[in-house]
């Protein structure tokens, strides 16, 4: 169990097969921003096939880590934080991050982040590769902050490659791997945060 | 780093604009130009004028008859209806109120009425005929700040109440409140500052919202001051207004810049009647979107492929072309040129008169890329047609090639006054006195999009040569700009595609097209699974994709989300791919992140074929 920032008690333990239901509930509770900025178009839900793929993982090419409300009746799953090894650079790894709205800019992406870079650490990986939205504020962040982390355009999309380095990454490295997983907005001034613009649905 | 185009002539624009508002102009243009001819229209086959003296009028009348349906300083008149006289009265007459005109395009959907009439809170609708009140009737109760509509044409029947009035009707009631108190507008227009808002403009946000861009009586006028520098316009041109209002290049092209300029504008009612319009104004300058320019190409080669002379005429165009490229090459082909000087007496004369074009001066094309080979082609009649760049948010032109300085295949060099500048990805920035003032109620947006230092960040890429001219290179936003400069966010539309089964993705395509078309692909789970409860037959995905059967089913949920939509958003065509897209094919990434891009390329012969014939 975990405390962020202002309070919220929060589990933070690796997903399982039975987490579909917990999966498909939070997709809702992205914003359509947030959607976005995580799977690169708008869905309104996960496939059968593709909830499989998501949680019946096999913890060395495949992890995922999920944190789950402690302070809610019903356990709600407020983010997810994998990575899936590269079958052609086994070394390397996509990462994806999602932090539902309500409980981003808590610390929380930062948090779940941290704990997959120490996994994927023990299972051989040392660079997080992440594929970012032009358009997402990110990208601006990494651009003018973050110098270790190489980016490229690869069909349309950011490509951007942190390396892990090893033991505790320091704060550099903590805000590389934040801004790589990408769809969290920690970083972010408080004016623009992203996933509360004005005259969007529930 | 970031490379800077500095450009002389803000702080001359500045103050040749400071201080002056569009209600200043129009009593100018009355005072000056007053027994001028300033806006004409056809009344069946008749056609009649207003001189500048007597439009002003009528927008005073008009403006008058607003204030006593309630209309106050800051308020907002929505209008929806095409280029007719009645549209620029009700502008006009909702700025001398105070007020700021709005256009909305006719082809939205009820539920796009009702946002945007709630989000700019419009007390007031102008509507052209019972056509438009059709799809705001069912809605009217979702809309309780709209207190009165106003109908051009047609008849306002008596259960309307007070809601509803005739045009006739308002400029009746402004006449007889002027009569009561002659100073009635007067008071409102002196309280009118350059920073007021003048209009907004609704585009469309990447959520599907549509976003206001506000623009100030500055804003506009400024921009005017610009292009008129820029391109060297003088007075009293003759102009063709025929593209929808609700789009900042027409407003500015015609309204505006016919405002600042003094300008007679011929109001064509019909897009579709625009080159009999051309014929008969014989304009001095001309906007056009790409798709309208290609129109006119298409027709141009049909006309000359009839023509007796038509092997004289293509040898013409040829050598025509050849002398362009050459030109845009540095290099100067003598004998083509020389052929050039005769086809132009022989050929191309008239083909200019034939079009009413034999008086234009500025020729541009604006609002979605164009085809260098047809700037090349029309450029080679002698037409000088040159590419200009510019968005909603800078009040539309910001950068323009000129006929002295036509690179083809750039969008030109930023006009005077605008300065434009390259971010670290290659994002294209702009600062002038042209860029509005925001997005009406989004403070979040507006934040992103107009940066503190003043910068407008189109979302466009770009690259500028040693010369300075700029080059469009790609689109950070995810947005589609179609053929006709239309503006549309596929994620409402896609995500509405996709809560269907068994459709697990779904690709709009549209840029640079004619229309909307789709890619679809399926779950091989669900669609297994959807195949049962229809009684269909499941082999494969691939050959279940192509099935008559499935495709008439998937064309059902294509037609309920298309009946949300406007007619330019709605899917035309679409093709169910034959592939699921997994990680394993390299469609989306392992975390199922779409490669829109590449999903773009590996079916872009079945794109293709969607926009054939």
């Amino acid at each position: 169990m975990v405390v962020l920032d202002d309070g919220t008690r929060v589990l933070i333990r690796p997903i399982r097969a039975g987490d579909k239901r917990l999966l498909q509930e939070g997709i809702p509770r992205l914003s359509p921003q947030s959607r976005y900025l995580r799977f690169l178009h708008y869905l309104e839900r996960l496939t059968a096939a593709e909830l499989r793929y998501l949680t019946e993982i096999d913890y060395r090419d495949h992890f995922a880590w999920v944190a789950i409300s402690l302070d809610q009746p019903d356990q709600i799953g407020l983010g997810v934080a994998r990575y899936i090894r590269d079958k052609t650079r086994p070394t390397q790894a996509e990462a994806a991050v999602a932090v539902i709205d309500d409980y981003q800019c808590r610390g929380l992406g930062r948090l779940l982040l941290t704990r997959l870079a120490d996994s994927a650490r023990e299972n051989g990986v040392d660079a997080f590769i992440a594929y970012l939205a032009p358009e997402s504020p990110v990208v601006n962040h990494l651009l003018q902050n973050v110098a270790a982390a190489t980016t490229s355009n690869e069909d349309g999309l950011v490509k951007v490659i942190v390396p892990l380095g090893s033991d505790d990454p320091g704060p550099g490295s903590q805000a590389m791997l934040r801004a790589a997983a990408g769809g969290e907005a920690e970083f972010i001034s408080p004016a623009r945060q992203v996933g509360t613009i004005e005259g969007e649905p529930g | 780093m970031s490379t800077d185009i500095r450009h002389a002539g803000r702080t001359e624009i500045d103050e040749a604009v400071a201080a002056t508002t569009l209600v200043d102009v129009l009593r100018r243009n009355a005072a000056v130009h007053g027994n001028a001819p300033a806006i004409h229209w056809k009344q069946g086959d008749d056609w009649k004028l207003l001189n500048w003296a007597e439009y002003r009028q009528v927008a005073l009348e008009a403006a008058a008859g607003l204030m006593t349906l309630g209309v106050e300083s800051g308020d907002v008149v929505a209008i929806q209806a095409g280029n007719r006289p009645e549209h620029l009265i009700a502008d006009l007459g909702a700025i001398h109120s105070g007020a700021a005109g709005v256009t909305l395009y006719g082809t939205l959907a009820p539920s796009q009425i009702v946002y945007i009439v709630n989000d700019c809170d419009a007390k007031v609708a102008i509507l052209e005929d019972v056509a438009n009140l059709a799809r705001w009737r069912p809605v009217l109760a979702e809309m309780p700040g709209l207190r009165h509509i106003v109908l051009m044409s047609g008849i306002v029947l008596p259960d309307a109440g007070d809601m509803m009035i005739g045009w006739n009707e308002l400029i009746d009631r402004g006449k007889k409140a002027l009569l009561d108190e002659p100073q009635l507008v007067e008071s409102r227009m002196r309280d009118i500052e350059p920073n007021d808002v003048a209009t907004m403009i609704y585009t469309s946000g990447t959520t599907g919202f549509p976003k206001g861009v506000v623009f100030s009586h500055r804003n506009l006028l400024w921009t005017a001051e610009s292009s008129r520098r820029g391109f060297g316009l003088p007075d009293n041109l003759r102009l063709v207004s025929y593209l929808p209002m609700a789009h900042i290049a027409e407003r500015m092209a015609s309204h505006y810049l016919g405002l600042w300029l003094a300008c007679q504008v011929f109001y064509c009612p019909d897009a579709l009647q625009v080159v009999d319009y051309i014929t008969h104004a014989r304009p001095q300058a001309f906007l056009g979107v790409p798709r309208v320019w290609e129109k006119f190409q298409n027709r141009l080669l049909a006309r000359f492929a009839e023509d007796p002379r038509r092997r004289l005429i293509m040898w013409a165009v040829h050598n025509g072309e050849q002398v362009v490229r050459a030109r845009q090459e540095g290099r100067s082909l003598m004998v083509a040129s020389l052929l050039a000087r005769v086809f132009e007496r022989l050929v191309f004369a008239k083909v200019r008169a034939g079009l009413g074009m034999d008086e234009l001066v500025v020729a541009v094309t604006t609002a979605a890329p164009s085809d260098p080979d047809m700037i090349v082609f029309f450029n080679a009649l002698g037409i000088p047609l040159c590419e200009l760049y510019g968005l909603s948010e800078s009040s539309g032109p910001a950068v323009s090639n000129l006929p002295s300085a036509n690179r083809i295949g750039t969008v030109g060099k930023p006009l005077p006054g605008v300065e434009i500048e390259l971010a670290q990805d290659g994002e294209v920035l702009i600062s002038g006195g042209n860029v509005a003032a925001g997005y009406h109620s989004l403070p979040d947006e507006t934040a992103q999009t107009f940066d503190d230092r003043g910068w407008l960040h189109t979302g466009d890429l770009g690259s500028i040569d040693s010369d300075g001219f700029l080059s469009i290179v790609g689109r950070k936003k995810d947005i589609i700009i179609t053929a006709a400069g239309k503006n549309i966010a596929p994620s409402p539309i896609e995500m509405a595609l996709k809560s269907n089964q068994p459709v697990a993705y779904v690709c709009l395509v549209g840029d640079t097209r004619p229309y909307l078309t789709a890619l679809i692909a399926l779950d091989a789970e669900e669609a297994r699974d959807w195949a049962k409860a229809k009684g269909l037959e499941f082999h494969d995905l691939a050959s279940f994709s192509q099935m008559p059967q499935v495709v008439a089913e998937m064309q059902i949920a294509v037609d309920e989300v298309n009946r949300k939509l406007s007619r330019v958003e709605q899917i035309k065509k679409f093709v169910i791919v034959p592939d699921e897209w997994i990680p394993e094919s390299g469609n989306v990434t392992p975390s199922l992140k779409v490669r829109r891009m590449l999903v773009m390329e590996k079916y872009s012969g079945v794109i293709d074929q969607m926009y054939q014939g």
